[in-house]
């Protein structure tokens, strides 16, 4: 998602991350990461419920998912101390200004995430009607 | 999608609590949900 911060910010709209641990672990992720996005925290993962994001030990271990956490871990990525719900599968809405949801994506499993592409074409729509 | 979700609170890095729809009241948002913090 930060290859397409550029775009993101060119669109007019603003990319935000939302955890779900305390907020002293979302300032230890930032620090860490040295995010730039604004970043939130949802402990109760109600907003996550709410969302239809998944949750469980099937979304968490299965084999695609699996295979995933294998990949990333040959690329370099370490997990550290999960802080959060370690069986909480994540997702992205694409929200216009207003509460119009124009994408959302719920993982499926660990790994499988949103596309940029989608991401963009959804900004795109924005874009689109602003300029008619 | 319930309706319910722009109500529903969130935290900023300081603890204090906001509805989640306050991230798209001035402008469009690419909100994404982490799994976990690390």
């Amino acid at each position: 998602m930060r290859d397409i911060l550029p775009a993101i910010r060119e669109a007019g709209a603003e990319l935000v991350i939302v955890g779900n641990g305390t907020p002293d672990m979302a300032r230890a992720f930032r620090d860490e990461l040295g995010l730039e996005a604004p970043l939130y925290t949802d402990p109760t993962r109600r907003t996550y419920a709410l969302a239809g994001f998944k949750r469980g030990v099937f979304a968490t271990f299965s084999a695609k998912g699996m295979a995933h956490a294998a990949r990333a871990w040959r690329k370099g990525f370490r997990q550290t101390a999960t802080r959060g719900d370690a069986l909480q599968q994540g997702g992205l809405l694409v929200v216009e200004r207003g509460g119009r949801i124009l994408y959302a994506h719920r993982d499926s499993e660990a790994g499988d995430l949103a596309s940029n592409d989608e991401v963009l074409a959804a900004l795109r729509e924005v874009s689109n009607r602003r300029a008619r | 999608m319930n309706v319910d979700l722009g109500v529903a609170p969130i935290l900023d890095l300081e603890g204090r609590a906001i509805p989640l729809s306050s991230l798209w009241r001035d402008r469009t948002v690419v909100l994404s949900f982490v799994r976990h913090f690390g």
